[in-house]
């Protein structure tokens, strides 16, 4: 196994939402309207990486994330899981896949059956995948994984219903639901950000630890860029169902050439009141996923945009090693320095 | 000066199970022009703090002892009229989720006149044009003041609310998690605004937030809180730079940031149930140099440097050093 072995290939993805429209309306024009959540994104998740999928609320990362474990399907493209198109297999044998890729919710409070047991919560998982034979097996294996998320010990938890917990020990249980099938592949779509800040490092270490001991592979969903620097390896930057650059997490958050991914992360703040930084927004909101702009998605809101901008799609160029920007006008520090 | 003071106030909840303490012996105040952080985990009494500062507590819940005084006036003794009146016109309050406290069936134009036209004399017309004005200070064009909240953004409409919590110049603004629900895009540009509107108008501003990059982004002076009680206050710098509590250093340590990958911390255990909290300083069962007088005698606020109050047995010892391994 090399270290650069491609796990999840993500090709021409596209998903758009039908809008529904009143009877009226729909006599007026019969044209069906389509929101365009995820429009036409490519990449590649590699074995036992991190890989973050970054942007504001709406901009389709946590459709994306769906898509890919083939919850919703696809209107257009193909993903490919260990050599497997997931958009053209059967019912069936999509569900013989199911252990084997495994999602964790954002929000501990909603993601778990309050009327089920921590036991049965975990348990439920490998009861309809029918992994485990016997009753003692079942118990061993749903105690093995409270273990492996130290829910410790697992004899003090799991007859508890998850209105006994903590948010952090109720995320801990709903990574035990996910990995106790084994999964090599696990969406997790903001993970922490329901958490308070002092639990969220402890379970950013958790999933971190789980990477080696379960040989695991994270699509990380998040709008917050720096738990992505801390736990991320690659990151793609979206932007109204576009992916605008993507490349090692340190070199884009460093070195942000997509005019987007500056104004992104010069947004952030950060904990120290020592370090002068202008915090900067882009003008204006986020337009209509039903009518995107042309060429660059982002160029309504830019402050560089032009003509090019206005009619061209962007191509992706490597700007440098690995690091993918689509932008006709790359972002230069120097050009906030007279400001 | 103060214009705000709070001393040693209580207030708590009476539920079956006897009183929780959600505030318990909070001592602050808020001097004019200033934007003073409030900081803690979920539970720590910060938004309890800031519905007792204005009079609002829900039942069952009450200000058991203390005072708030607002330019030297007791607002905890105010008949509920006196203090109708208080809110808004000299305090006034951006509420957590606020964008979904509008009203979304009236206009909302219409809904700054209604709170413009309750807490001043002046006609409708004139009402009419001082919301327009308010608006486009906001940043909101006036046009729009005819729409209905669903047609606005969520930033939007929380410039709405922070335009509607300031149209009667109040002298103090609480800001409970004003931006929480917000992008960070949309986050530095409310911040930003609330920052020159404070100029501005002069505003004394509490910031209440678990977020600690935004506090040190935006705020003068930052207290901590832990388990109902501030246990340091001090200047931002000092508590980002020089922080004496091991709960202030423990969750500044637990904050990823953007810029680093420093090894994070987490505090082990979660915050106490606070009907009965722990003996002694109450942060002990989950402190890593707790002693035996932690646990048996509670650690008085009181100011160590210059203005810089913290409530631990060890604070002395704990300049410059990290006691989170």
């Amino acid at each position: 196994m090399t270290a650069t072995e491609t796990l999840i290939e993500v090709r021409n993805l596209k998903k758009y939402f039908p809008v529904r429209r009143g009877f009226v309306a729909q006599l007026v024009s019969r044209e069906q309207i389509w929101v365009k959540a995820v429009d036409d994104i490519s990449f590649d998740i590699r074995k036992n990486e991190v890989f973050v999928l970054a942007g504001e609320s709406g901009c389709g990362k946590t459709t994306t994330g769906r898509v890919i474990l083939n919850l919703t399907p696809p209107s257009d493209g193909s993903i490919t899981y260990g050599g497997i198109d997931l958009t053209a297999i059967t019912k069936q044998e999509m569900k013989a896949l199911r252990p084997k890729l495994q999602i964790i919710f954002q929000d501990p409070y909603e993601s778990l059956n309050p009327r089920l047991s921590i036991h049965d919560s975990i348990g439920e998982a490998l009861q309809v995948n029918q992994l485990a034979d016997t009753r003692e097996e079942l118990l061993q294996r749903i105690k093995m994984a409270m273990e492996d998320v130290r829910l410790f010990p697992p004899d003090d938890f799991i007859y508890r219903y998850p209105h006994m917990l903590s948010g952090g020990q109720r995320q801990r249980v709903v990574i035990a639901r996910a990995i106790v099938t084994q999964p090599e592949f696990i969406v997790a779509d903001e993970p922490v950000s329901m958490l308070d800040a002092s639990i969220r490092a402890e379970i950013l270490q958790l999933l971190k630890d789980l990477i080696k001991k379960y040989d695991l592979t994270y699509l990380y969903i998040t709008h917050d860029l720096a738990s992505a620097r801390y736990i991320g390896d690659r990151i793609a930057i979206m932007y109204l169902g576009k992916i605008v650059e993507y490349g090692p997490v340190g070199r884009v958050i460093d070195n942000p050439k997509h005019q987007y991914t500056a104004i992104l992360i010069s947004a952030v703040p950060i904990p120290d009141p020592t370090l002068t930084h202008t915090r900067r927004a882009p003008v204006g909101e986020v337009p209509s996923p039903i009518n995107p702009p042309s060429g660059c998605r982002f160029h309504t809101r830019c402050a560089y945009a032009d003509e090019q901008c206005r009619l061209e799609e962007p191509p992706f160029k490597e700007v440098e090693k690995d690091h993918f920007a689509a932008c006709w006008h790359w972002f230069d520090p120097k050009q906030w320095e007279d400001e | 000066m103060a214009v705000l003071e709070v001393n040693n106030l209580k207030a708590y909840f009476f539920i079956e199970a006897g009183a929780v303490k959600a505030v318990d012996d909070v001592t602050f105040a808020l001097e004019r022009g200033e934007t003073l952080g409030l900081a803690g985990e979920s539970g720590c009494g910060k938004s309890t703090t800031a519905f007792a500062l204005l009079n609002l507590l829900p039942y069952p819940g009450r200000i058991v002892d203390g005072e708030v005084l607002l330019d030297g006036e007791d607002l905890t003794k105010k008949e509920p009229d006196e203090m109708r009146k208080i809110r808004w016109d000299e305090i006034s309050m951006v509420f957590q989720g606020a964008m979904n406290a509008l009203n979304p069936v009236l206009r909302i134009g219409d809904q700054i006149v209604e709170a413009i036209i309750l807490h001043e004399n002046i006609t409708t017309d004139e009402a009419y044009r001082k919301m327009e004005d308010i608006l486009e200070v906001v940043g909101v064009d006036p046009t729009r003041a005819t729409n209905y909240p669903h047609e606005f953004s969520g930033g939007m409409k929380q410039r709405v609310m922070i335009a509607m919590a300031l149209v009667t110049e109040p002298k103090v603004l609480i800001a409970d998690e004003p931006t929480t629900a917000l992008d960070v895009t949309v986050e530095a540009q409310v911040l930003k605004l609330l920052q020159s509107l404070q100029a501005k108008f002069q505003l004394s501003v509490i910031l209440i937030t678990h977020d600690l990059a935004t506090i040190a982004e935006a705020c003068d002076r930052v207290a901590i809180m832990y388990a109902g009680q501030i246990v340091e206050l001090a200047d931002v710098v000092s508590i980002f730079k020089e922080r004496l509590h091991p709960y202030t250093e423990g969750l500044i340590r637990s904050v990823p940031s953007l810029l680093g990958t420093e090894k994070l911390v987490h505090i082990p255990g979660a915050p106490p149930g606070l009907v009965t909290p722990p003996s002694g300083c109450r942060f002990h069962p989950r402190c890593p140099i707790a002693t035996d007088i932690c646990v048996n005698q509670e650690p008085k606020f009181q100011e160590i440097k210059e203005k810089h109050f913290v409530a631990c047995h060890h604070a002395d010892q704990l300049w410059g050093k990290n006691v989170w391994k």
